[in-house]
């Protein structure tokens, strides 16, 4: 059971084993290249396809007071030409190889995926090592990368739901880098200069910071001496310090943007569990049973389909690395965002006080379990997930762990998280809408 | 359907074809080898069932297509299909209102469902032990939906809401839909899916009921299962599940109603508050896979790589980098249907006149219908258009949707699974062939989303060009 394509079937395996059943060895294997850079790797040889994804651990909430945007404007200039190649002839070499090649930035990370067909594989490595050890960053490419990225934040400050998570963000974390606009501000924008990207950049890329997974079409020594060739020459430390963690503010209240639009978005949030913690997987049962916006959830069973009031309605816990959050989402029409969020608010409450019943836990835990694998079935989404879990400080065992965890989640789990949690008057709520009729 | 929509000779025809290709795949088999994996039954009823046998992991995409779409929609009751597609959720005979997507979930599995112009499509992601059950739940709402009044009224609720979060919500999405009424003037496809407000707001019951009646039947259904089983078993299956429904022949289906070939180009401008940036949007319409002929298809997914899509594109190339007209441009070709169309999508950059971005845009096309590609952008075209294929193919999903979309508009597996093979014979004549014929100013709805000064407010707080939604 060792050929290749039953290694990419074991690791759904593990995915799908429920409840604790004991599975053998985790397919993610670590990796070590001869310089010492290390990966987890997913070997998997049945398609003809590998996928490279890859973090540096620092992001927006990083950036210095008065440059916010800078990861993002970095993140999309690694693009923009390098070694010998200037912008043009680098993207042309990227689509002549069909490699997909991409960069983005979060609050914490500057992610960056090579993905591409094995017999192209040379020439994506060839590309990616000049990306990370010497891109251009010309003012040329500045210019046009600062123009986008004005008319993005132009678009994003009339579009109601980017309004409603600034604001949000810009209330519940007052004070905290996180409460700053990650894509920057049209000042901060304006005043980024090609020094700036160069001196994030050296910060920012170091072993240290360093984080790999490769999945598919490609064997350990091969990915040892792609490791070696892309990040072996980075500085070995971390030259940045990390945020400190964020707490919620509680006095950040009930905010109403009034915007003439033909309907409203309500964002609503709690303070949450983070993914260390223990009591973690029994938030993510909640959230199953409460916000999936599946049909079943409480919130959209409540909100959509007993009294029609909006389409849509979610919950969900969201752990950044400094704050953990439960965030929750509603569009309506605007004379039915306070009937919405009033609606909201007593299923919230309702559950507090009485928990979920026996069949909807079982339910929630079933989903969570068997729907794992569904979204493990291409390489690239093997490699989001692996990625996203390294960046959590998970182990290469986690795909297991995390089964087994939600496996043994109990109703009184559920219920001793919920009442915890679930303090609806803590809520901290950003309506965007018409104000006369959101109340 | 109706813009590929079949007579039942038709089908009959398409059957046979179908089932021939079936026998050809089992001995040999052209260059296109790595794609030809597709087997075809028809059950007696009528159903046709498509397996992609895909055993690398223990998973199975399930998906119901029914031959019906919004451009069945009766006159005057757009939107039936979609909130047909949206009651399918609701009670059955032996289900309460809600326990499809209950029980599905409580599987570990994932479900969801799309209405079209041309198809509704409906599907499931499950391990593959649950196919049996998936199965036998889209076999019991494939006839016995129930249809009560409360249920109705407050799904036509969600409805509105659907669209006024999907549509109104978005300038972009506004300015799409009057283009699709523009292109498309006299033909099904220029009413919207979700259908017009007023009229959603008067669909009842009857009209759900009716509809529902004539067109849900084993007769006008495709089942595409990809994922690990194997044929044989996926048939023994269906035949336990869908194949216990009785045969009730095809509705009758009007011959498809071709756009008349258009000679007038159009032009939609709209002023709206949310835009920030002058936003160009131009339609042109052309063939799909399923109305070329040849490898037309190829040279306009070809054609429109090269000019729109992505920083290597031309328009990218003219208007973003040398001439600091837009801030960015894209385009696509989504073309598995009948008519199809080639869009293209810039914004303007700061201070830059509408005229002169449309004049630069103009300009860069004129020029590929004059002089035609490079062979090294042929060449790179096919080479990520081979890629995304490949990645597609990676995935169950996508895989199941290739097969599915071109089914139901009418395609034969082989013409599926030939798509490598016709790509490859794309030519540079061929490309600007396509070209002169089809980006002509005739074909083109060019819309301009313009920003709108809080000025031109209306009294009553509604911008003038939203009145009337």
């Amino acid at each position: 059971m060792r050929s290749a394509a039953g290694l990419l079937a074991g690791l759904v395996a593990v995915a799908a084993a429920a409840s604790g059943i004991a599975v053998a060895a985790s397919p993610v294997r670590e990796v070590t290249s001869p310089a010492g850079v290390r990966a987890w790797l997913v070997e998997d040889h049945s398609v003809p396809l590998f996928a490279i994804h890859f973090a540096f651990m620092g992001g927006s909430a990083r950036e210095p007071t008065g440059k916010e945007g800078l990861a993002s404007v970095l993140a999309s200039m690694l693009l923009e030409g390098a070694g010998a190649d200037d912008a043009a002839a680098f993207k042309e070499r990227l689509a002549a190889s069909s490699v997909r090649m991409g960069f983005t930035a979060s609050r914490d990370a500057i992610v960056g995926t090579v993905e591409g067909l094995t017999r192209r594989r040379e020439e994506a490595v060839a590309l990616l090592a000049a990306v990370v050890g010497t891109p251009r960053l010309e003012d040329e490419s500045l210019e046009r990368i600062r123009a986008r990225t004005l008319a993005e934040l132009a678009f994003a400050d009339r579009h109601p739901r980017s309004i409603a998570l600034n604001d949000w963000y810009a209330r519940a974390f007052a004070g905290h880098p996180y409460g700053r606009r990650a894509e920057g501000t049209p000042e901060s924008i304006a005043g980024i200069t090609r020094v700036d990207l160069e001196s994030f950049r050296r910060q920012l890329f170091s072993r240290a910071s360093l984080r790999v997974v490769a999945v598919g079409d490609i064997d350990a020594a091969s990915l040892g001496a792609l490791l070696d060739r892309v990040f072996a020459g980075l500085p070995v430390e971390l030259a940045m310090a990390p945020p400190r963690t964020a707490p919620l503010r509680e006095d950040a209240g009930v905010a109403l943007v009034d915007r003439d639009l033909p309907s409203a978005i309500a964002i609503f949030g709690l303070p949450g569990i983070p993914a260390s913690h223990p009591d973690y997987f029994a938030q993510l049962v909640m959230s199953q049973i409460l916000g999936s916006g599946q049909f079943g959830s409480r919130l959209l069973d409540a909100v959509r389909v007993e009294r029609g009031l909006a389409y849509s309605v979610s919950m969900a816990p969201l752990d950044d690395g400094y704050a953990s959050l439960l965030l929750g989402e509603v569009e309506t029409a605007n004379d039915k965002a306070a009937a919405a969020l009033e609606v909201i608010r007593r299923t919230l409450a309702r559950f507090a006080a009485e928990g979920p019943t026996e069949e909807e836990v079982a339910r929630a835990k079933r989903y969570l379990i068997g729907s794992l694998p569904l979204g493990l079935d291409t390489s690239v989404r093997i490699a989001e997930t692996l990625l996203a879990a390294r960046l959590a400080g998970h182990g290469p065992d986690y795909i297991r762990e995390r089964q087994q965890a939600i496996a043994a989640v109990t109703r009184d789990d559920v219920d001793r998280v919920a009442a915890r949690l679930l303090q609806t008057d803590r809520m901290i709520v950003t309506v965007v809408g018409r104000a006369a009729s959101s109340r | 359907m109706s813009g590929m929509k079949l007579t039942s000779s038709a089908v009959l025809r398409s059957r046979a074809w179908l089932g021939l290709v079936a026998l050809v795949l089992t001995g040999t088999i052209p260059a296109s080898a790595a794609d030809a994996r597709a087997r075809h039954f028809t059950l007696d009823n009528g159903l046709d069932l498509v397996v992609i046998e895909d055993r690398r992991a223990p998973v199975v995409t399930h998906m119901v297509w029914y031959r019906v779409g919004a451009a069945d929609d009766p006159v005057g009751k757009s939107g039936l299909a979609h909130f047909v597609e949206h009651l399918m959720f609701k009670s059955t005979g032996r289900l309460a209102s809600g326990e499809f997507s209950r029980l599905v979930a409580g599987l570990g599995g994932n479900d969801n469902a799309l209405t079209s112009h041309d198809s509704t499509l409906y599907y499931q992601r499950v391990a593959r032990e649950h196919l049996a059950t998936v199965m036998a739940l889209e076999a019991d709402r494939m006839v016995n939906l129930r249809f009560t009044p409360e249920e109705v009224a407050i799904e036509r609720e969600v409805v509105i809401e659907e669209r006024r979060q999907r549509i109104d919500a978005s300038p972009l999405n506004v300015l799409s839909e009057e283009i699709n009424a523009a292109l498309y003037r006299g033909h099904p496809y220029a009413v919207p899916v979700l259908g017009w407000p007023h009229e959603i707001m008067r669909l009842d019951v009857d009209d759900a009921r009716i509809f529902y009646e004539r067109h849900y039947a084993p007769m006008n259904a495709i089942i595409v299962i990809a994922g690990d089983v194997a044929a044989d078993e996926a048939l023994q299956l269906a035949r336990a599940s869908y194949g216990q429904l009785p045969r009730r022949e095809s509705p009758t289906v009007s011959a498809p109603s071709r756009l008349p070939e258009p000679e007038h180009g159009r032009r939609i401008v709209r002023a709206d508050m949310r835009v920030s940036a002058p936003t160009f949007y131009r339609a042109y319409s052309v063939p799909g896979a399923a109305g070329a002929t040849g490898h037309e298809a190829e040279a306009l997914e070809v054609l429109t790589r090269i000019l729109a899509q992505g920083e290597t594109s031309r328009l990218h190339g003219r208007l973003v980098r040398e001439g600091q007209l837009a801030v960015s441009t894209e385009g696509g070709y989504r073309g598995a249907t009948r008519e199809a169309q080639v869009a293209i999508y810039a914004v303007g950059a700061r201070g830059v006149e509408p005229d002169r971005i449309e004049s630069g845009i103009d300009a860069a096309i004129t020029e590929l219908r004059d002089h035609g590609v490079t062979e090294a952008e042929l060449e790179r075209a096919r080479n990520t258009i081979e890629a995304k294929h490949a990645f597609d193919s990676d995935s169950q999903l996508s895989l199941a949707m290739r097969y599915g979309e071109g089914l139901v508009s009418g395609r034969s597996i082989a013409s599926i699974e030939g798509h490598g093979a016709r790509l490859a014979k794309v030519t540079r004549e061929d490309v600007q062939a396509a070209a002169a014929r089809y980006l002509a100013p005739g074909r083109a709805v060019t819309g301009w989303l313009l920003p709108a000064e809080a000025d031109a407010r209306s009294a009553d707080g509604t911008q003038a060009g939203e009145r009337d939604r």
